[in-house]
């Protein structure tokens, strides 16, 4: 028989769509039951003797669960014991309509056959198909379909109804408890909510965004404040504000909870406003992760209990956000949750940056897109959606695949790698080069000088090159050459550029963005041994205890004669065989080298570590195939002595003759609050780590050494590097604090490096136009357009750290992919209320442990609830390393 | 809102029908009494009038002529209220010329054009409902005003669509079926001979697939002849009631 | 211009050379005609020649609003051009049934298929997307044109690049090419269409047709596949009735046929690419070959010559013997030459002489001509012209015989 199923639907574009369908009821649609003689199944799925001791039902019966019994008490259905269930479709497609989770287990439930659960297809019976009445809604109308076998149902009205045309039900809690056999079932109950409690499906509602022009106007008066929105990394409930304040301070204004953080998202420019100092709290020391496997809109459970901190400066001020002044998203990259719907177009993509909230896209091809790293944009976010709605940009190919992880995360880090477009291209310089005859004139002629080059192995943009000579006057010559790359990249053009927007070149484990083309880095401005290279040079006369008499800079000309590695130098060097020029002249350095070293010791320069591995490529797969600690050489420190000698003279000659625009580097002292963790832990040993100043703290790290505990200090020292602030740019006319505070230096800036970074390039024009080989532009004295090339450069510098960090940590993680479970010794750098954060020397890496919810063994430690202190400890973790 | 389920568990697509049963097919022939043939056909919710003029001397162009053959001119157009929304252009788009080129090529394989030389025959379908499965409704259509008209045809024609949701081939699909996404796959048979008068598919089908969903096409192809054969029986038993009072 | 009818005795001996399993061009029943593939300067233009058809495409995009169906979704427009130029039988501005099955299948190969992903076509979700046109524009018709058109679609796409766009909030940066290298398009397969030709009621099947033996085919299958075996699309046109085991050896056949062509369009792509890198000259000047005093040459064609010398052998025995032969002409007198005696010339009986001779005549001609085809060993193309006979003095005399030029 057939009949038609009207609806009316309304279209994207707000049109209105009348949506007709066929409907056939059939007469062979069997009850399932082997009891029954009149269907015709051949495979009744229903028991015959469907026993559950029940004193309720003391008869063999087959229940009927409701909609929101299904929805709300999935867990009980679940539950072996319940079994001989008829499932209603009209039910199951409430369900899937509803939840797709729920609906997810119940059809795991039916394909159970020990189970025993049977799907009636009512909606096609001729006899159970009920037609939608006039004004009905749908919920009702199903309702109805429903009440024809016991009735399991929560709802009174269902119950009053069913009971009325006199069939069987009863509330689930009655049915369960009426089980005789079985209590336990009874504590899976789900604590039913009232039968008010209908799931329509609780909107979530979040506060309105203010128009523009109300929140200017407030900031102006000042009941609003502006700021950066900084999403926090652990919890994905919290985030900071930061305020721009006048000069470096800006205030840090807390954000809890998901309606105060109204649909923010990091980075964004928003508007504040505080809350009275009553409500100030204090920032969560709790780890949580938006961990949901599902889309809904539903009331988010509050996570945190908020917990009553009797110790008030732990507070910080704490406001909402009201309105978005500029969002700032940009693709995301990430992986995509596959809905558990199987005929589904909208699922759930995790960025990979945990500071972002999900996104919800909608896409035809989610089956292709599992396993897969996709990007996704972000277009907007709805006051009544749980998530912000975006759609699907491109996929960069396999998760775990080495090279979609490198894009990835080169694109998360927003490090530019594309190739060279050709019109910066074509502003190299046309092979074949030679050096011409105007280079002869105007620069200094040294290639009879013997230079050479330490580098690490397998480097090709070689930077720099030393010499060091007797002088006829028993004084000693020391130089430094730098590549003259700002010969090759004249300002202005698209190379420079180009050359500005990277700001330095990134090195991954196996792979190089460079910040120059390739031509440049590699073959014309790099110092390689034999060749005729124009550079840079700063040449000292010093006395044999290193005291600078004389300093003079000038373009030059040179012809490296070796380009040795750390490794082979220090060879060379205790190698009391060889006696050539290079050697002595390797000697000579060392030695300068050391007394200089000490000269700065003495000042208060500082000495930390950093847990640093170096990776063995394996040349064919280039897989890693082995970890190692960088080890530091005497060679090492001997190069990095003179880079550090050049970089401060030069920084000197600028400053001297540019005071209002050279660009300097700077490493502010660090505020004594942030030596908080480095002096607990200390103190947990009894240790005391004084950091007054910075000799003070180089004394003290020096002297807090343990002899049972030999890693001790090295471990000092790495948590000492975290209470560092970061070192950077700064163009001198806008700020006066020079200093330098881990070099201990009252100026420095970086020259030594042109081909990795950019603010050489700015160094080296800076000092041509001092020593009058080269002509200035007007940007160069700009002091307004070089603080925001020092923005972009410092910005640029720490994202090309983290990238590099996390390239180093993938493929630590790629190494041991293949080599299963280690015992590896670890300790334990930080405590949070319901994680740990170990770190493990050996293999540099660091990672968080969760109390609950994993079943790792359980460490004894000591919490003291107010005072959070660190045990540092060593215990054998078992660590299953996994991607 | 999820996709919509076409196959469920159990076997029942979206209206309740199992994998391989049509939809229900209700025709009528003679509907018009000016026309030399006509038929009205309804295939679930889809609903086609097919009329036909001819064999009559070619009109228009004197050149068409065929000199052994009779000219097949067809014209199909959907009604602007057909669809759920407006339809614009009901004639000359694209997909309108490609539909009555094929019709047009089905029927000059069918008909026995060698008999009426220099002459032509002209069928005109209209869709007045669209449900999916355009095509078939039409073709079927016009064989029933073909046969109503009385021009001679090897066979009936028939056509059916068939798509294909997980390894199940289903027949007969309806408009929600179609723009699932699937395969469809539209069949014009002359069931006798098993001759396919015109196939064509979209959308991406693996290569073995295509043998089940072909033999699906055809065995529903086949259920329809008997149907339309059924119609047109009963037709000619009324109109020889009616002309024997 | 109404193409020129083919002729009756053209038809009979196309249809008798297909029963024969041989081809006007000495090519197998499966084989494909000589394909080439050249991209032009810029991103998305490709010309493909299948044997003498030529068919250009050129891909281009811009911005648009996206469809309110599909927010999410780029837009793909395929247009195919008949220009008069490729065939005297296409006429300007008028839409051809030949025109819209082409436009229709292509569409369909290409379009429902989701070869490209739209959804990385968007930009702005429901505001702004990419739309890319492909349009296609047959340059020269001597058959097939609908694979001819599919290959040089689906290269011009995986050749076309488009400018990269950079979201930042909700600012969009488009870069030119030179500022940033433009971006390709996601393409998941590449499907190809091949037809198949039907002859004598679907017993023959031919691929490939060229336009002669398009001219006489009953109907044409077009199967689209991809190399990964799938079926994108069929589509039977033209009265033939069709057996289910024929379609499923045609698909058997085009899967081969595909990954041939497929694995050809790669290596093209990859030449392409590495003369760009390298710095070389490309474009279409550089890869249309220097043809200078060659421009008559004709590329040879192979044609099974085993067994005509019999054959032929066995046709001069067969043929009637020639009439009487005049050795010489005899000069009269200045200026003129007689050959032979004039016949008497009587009215009303030459006339039904001439026409029992003419009559005579075109058996014979019939005969010599297909003698001809066979015998003459030289100019055996797919030329349209006549085959050269040299002019024998010691041929037969006979009226009407015309010297082919």
């Amino acid at each position: 028989m057939l009949k038609s199923k009207t609806f009316v639907k309304k279209t994207r574009s707000g049109g209105v769509l009348k949506i007709v369908r066929e409907h056939y009821l059939r007469d062979d649609i069997w009850c399932g039951s082997e009891v029954c003689v009149e269907c015709g199944d051949g495979a009744p799925v229903l028991l015959r003797d469907p026993r559950i001791e029940s004193d309720l039902c003391t008869y063999p019966h087959y229940l009927l669960p409701d909609t929101n019994v299904v929805l709300h008490q999935i867990d009980i259905l679940e539950d072996p014991l319940i079994r001989n269930v008829i499932i209603l479709q009209t039910v199951l497609q409430e369900v899937r309509h509803r939840s797709a989770p729920v609906y997810k287990r119940i059809k795991d439930a039916i394909h159970d056959k020990e189970k025993h659960f049977y799907t009636f297809t009512n909606e096609h019976h001729r006899e159970t198909f009920i037609e939608r009445e006039q004004g009905e809604s749908a919920n009702d109308r199903n309702d109805r379909a429903i009440l024809k076998v016991v009735l399991l149902t929560n709802d009174q009205a269902n119950k009053e109804k069913a009971e009325q045309s006199g069939l069987l039900a009863y509330r689930c809690e009655e049915y369960i408890k009426s089980l005789i056999g079985n209590p336990e079932l009874v504590d899976r109950l789900a604590l039913a909510s009232d039968d008010q409690n209908d799931i329509t499906g609780s909107k979530l509602l979040f506060p309105e965004h203010l128009p523009l022009s109300r929140i200017q106007a407030g900031i102006k008066s000042g009941t609003f404040l502006q700021g950066t929105f900084r999403a926090s990394r652990d919890n994905y409930l919290e985030a900071t504000v930061f305020i721009h304040g006048d000069g470096e301070d800006s205030t840090e204004v807390l954000l809890q909870g998901l309606q105060n953080l109204n649909r923010a998202v990091h980075q964004d420019l928003v508007a504040i406003e505080l809350f009275p100092k009553e409500r100030w709290v204090a920032p969560s020391s709790v780890v949580l992760q938006d961990d949901r496997p599902n889309d809904e809109d539903a009331e988010e459970e509050d996570a945190e209990k908020k917990s009553t901190v009797s110790d008030t400066s732990v507070l910080k001020p704490t406001g909402r956000v009201v309105g978005i002044i500029k969002r700032n998203w940009r693709p995301f990259c990430g992986m995509l949750n596959q809905s558990q719907i199987k005929e589904a177009t909208r699922h759930l993509f995790t960025p990979a940056d945990r500071r972002i909230p999900r996104i919800r896209i909608e896409t035809r091809q989610a089956s292709t897109l599992v396993g897969q790293r996709i990007i996704v944009a972000i277009d907007g976010w709805p006051r009544n959606s749980r998530y912000p709605n975006g759609h699907f940009v491109r996929n960069l190919g396999g998760a775990g695949d080495k090279d979609t992880e490198t894009e990835v995360l080169l694109l998360e880090h927003d490090v530019p790698h594309q190739p060279f477009s050709q019109t910066v291209l074509s502003f190299l310089p046309k092979m074949p080069w030679g050096i011409t005859e105007e280079d002869l004139k105007v620069r200094t002629d040294l290639r009879h000088l013997c230079v050479c080059s330490v580098d690490p192995p397998g480097c090709t943009d070689i930077d720099d090159a030393l010499h060091c000579r007797d002088l006829e006057n028993g004084n000693l010559e020391v130089g430094v050459h730098i590549a003259d790359v700002s010969h090759f990249i004249r300002p202005g053009n698209a190379l420079d550029q180009e050359a500005a927007n990277r700001g330095t070149t990134v090195y991954l484990c196996g792979k190089r963005i460079d910040m120059v083309p390739e031509l440049l880095s590699s073959n014309l401005c790099s110092l390689r041994s034999n060749v005729e290279r124009l550079a840079f040079s700063c040449i000292w006369e010093m006395n044999h205890n290193a005291e600078i008499l004389n300093t003079r800079f000038c373009k030059s000309i040179i012809n490296s004669k070796a380009s040795l590695t750390y490794a082979e130098a220090q060879m060379r060097i205790d190698d009391a065989g060889m006696n050539d020029d290079i050697t002595t002249s390797l000697r000579g350095l060392n030695k300068l080298a050391k007394i200089l070293k000490a000269q700065r010791i003495e000042k208060g320069a500082l000495t930390l570590s950093s847990p640093e591995v170096r990776f063995h490529m394996d040349s064919e797969t280039h897989d890693p195939i082995d970890l190692q600690t960088k080890e530091l050489k005497e060679t090492n420190s001997m190069v990095e002595e003179f880079m550090l000698l050049a970089n401060i003279s030069v920084a000197q000659k600028i400053y001297d003759e540019f005071s209002e625009c050279a660009l300097l580097r700077k490493h502010p002292s660090p505020p004594p609050s942030n030596y908080d963790i480095l002096i607990k832990a200390a103190k947990s040993r009894d240790l005391d780590i004084h950091t007054d100043s910075a000799k003070a703290l180089a004394d003290s790290l020096n002297e807090a050494t343990l002899e049972d505990f030999p890693y001790f200090n090295t471990l000092l020292r790495i948590l000492a590097t975290r209470c560092m602030m970061q070192a950077v740019y700064f163009c001198s006319g806008m700020d006066s604090d020079f200093h330098h505070y881990g070099l201990a230096s009252p100026i420095y800036t970086h020259f030594t490096s042109p081909i990795r970074r950019y603010s050489d390039i700015i160094v080296h024009r800076l000092l041509a136009v001092a020593i009058s080989a080269d002509s200035t532009y007007p940007d160069l004295m700009d002091k307004h357009k070089q603080a925001s090339l020092c923005n972009n450069l410092n910005y640029r510098h720490k994202m090309a750290q983290y990238a590099q960090r996390a390239s180093v940590a993938f493929h630590t993680q790629l190494f041991f992919k293949n080599r299963g479970i280690l015992n590896e010794e670890g300790f334990i750098l930080f405590v949070r209320k319901n994680a740990i954060i170990i770190l493990i020397p050996k293999f540099g890496l660091e990672g968080t442990v969760f109390f609950e919810n994993k079943d790792k063994p359980r460490p004894r430690l000591n919490f003291d609830t107010e005072v959070i202190t660190e045990q540092q400890s060593w215990h054998c973790f078992k660590l299953n390393i996994f991607n | 809102m999820a996709g919509l389920e076409l196959l469920s568990d159990q076997g029942y697509r979206l209206d309740g029908r199992r994998a391989a049963e049509l939809r229900k097919l209700q025709a009528r022939m003679g509907v018009f009494a000016q026309a030399d043939g006509s038929a009205y056909l309804e295939q679930g919710n889809t609903k086609a009038l097919a009329v036909v003029y001819g064999p009559h001397e070619v009109r228009g162009s004197r050149s068409r002529t065929l000199h052994d053959r009779a000219v097949i001119n067809c014209q199909y157009s959907m009604a602007t209220f057909s669809t759920a929304e407006r339809k614009r252009r009901p004639h000359g788009d694209r997909k309108s010329s490609e539909m009555s080129l094929h019709l047009k090529q089905t029927f000059e394989a069918a008909v026995l054009t060698q008999l009426y030389p220099r002459s032509q025959i002209d069928i005109y379908v209209k869709i007045l409902q669209s449900d999916g499965g355009n095509y078939s409704a039409c073709v079927n259509a016009a064989t029933l005003a073909l046969v109503d008209a009385g021009i001679p045809m090897r066979d009936y024609v028939c056509a059916c669509t068939a798509g294909f949701v997980e390894d199940t081939p289903l027949a007969d699909l309806c408009h929600a079926e179609e723009s699932g996404g699937g395969t469809t796959l539209a069949l014009a048979l002359l069931p006798r001979s098993e001759s396919i008068a015109l196939v064509q598919m979209d959308a991406r089908l693996h290569q073995d697939h295509l043998d089940p969903l072909m033999e699906a096409a055809m065995t529903a192809c086949k259920g329809l002849s008997k149907v339309l054969d059924s119609v047109v029986r009963q037709h000619l038993q009324e109109v020889s009631v009616q002309t024997r009072e | 211009m109404k193409e020129t009818p083919l002729s009756a005795c053209e038809r009979t001996f196309l249809l008798k050379a297909v029963e024969e399993k041989k081809r006007l061009d000495g090519r197998q029943t499966y084989d494909y005609r000589n394909i080439r593939i050249t991209f032009g300067t810029d991103y998305g233009c490709c010309t493909v020649s299948l044997g003498k058809t030529r068919v250009l495409a050129q891909v281009s995009c811009e911005l648009v609003p996206p469809k309110d169906s599909r927010p999410t979704e780029g837009i793909v427009f395929f247009n195919l051009e008949l220009s008069p130029m490729a065939s005297p039988a296409f006429q300007p501005n008028r839409q051809s049934e030949l025109l819209v099955t082409l436009n229709r299948q292509l569409e369909r190969c290409l379009r429902n298929s989701k070869c490209i992903d739209t959804e990385s076509l968007c930009v702005v979700s429901g505001e702004k997307v990419w739309q890319i046109r492909v349009d296609v524009h047959v340059l020269n018709h001597d058959g097939n044109l609908m694979d001819a058109a599919s290959i040089a679609a689906i290269s011009a796409l995986s050749h076309f690049r488009r400018p990269d766009v950079a979201i930042q909030g909700r600012d969009i940066t488009i870069f030119s090419p030179e500022e940033r290298d433009p971006v390709a398009l996601s393409i998941y397969h590449m499907p190809i269409c091949v037809s198949f030709a039907f002859f004598q009621q679907g017993t023959y099947l031919l691929v490939d047709p060229c336009e002669k033996e398009e001219q006489v085919t009953d109907g044409l299958l077009v199967i689209a596949m991809n190399k990964h075996r799938e079926i994108c699309s069929i589509q039977s046109s033209g009265g033939i009735m069709l057996l289910k085991d024929q379609v499923l050896r045609c698909s058997k056949i085009a899967s081969v046929k595909v990954s041939e062509i497929t694995d050809l369009i790669n290596k093209a792509l990859e030449n392409d690419k590495r003369v760009r890198k390298e710095g070389g000259r490309f474009g279409f000047a550089e890869s249309m070959p220097k043809e200078r005093i060659t421009a008559l040459k004709r590329d040879e064609a192979p044609v099974e010559m085993t067994g005509v010398q019999e054959m032929a052998e066995e046709f001069l025995s067969k043929g009637e013997a020639a009439p009487e032969v005049v050795s010489s002409p005899v000069i009269v007198a200045t200026g003129t030459g007689q050959l032979g005696e004039g016949v008497q010339s009587t009215w009303g009986l030459e006339e039904e002489d001439e026409e029992d001779e003419c009559q005579g005549e075109m058996d014979k001609e019939e005969k010599k001509k297909k003698k001809a085809e066979k015998d003459e060993v030289m100019v055996i193309s797919d030329s349209e012209e006549e085959e050269v006979v040299v002019l024998n003095p010691e041929a037969p005399k006979s009226k009407g015989k015309r010297p082919k030029h």
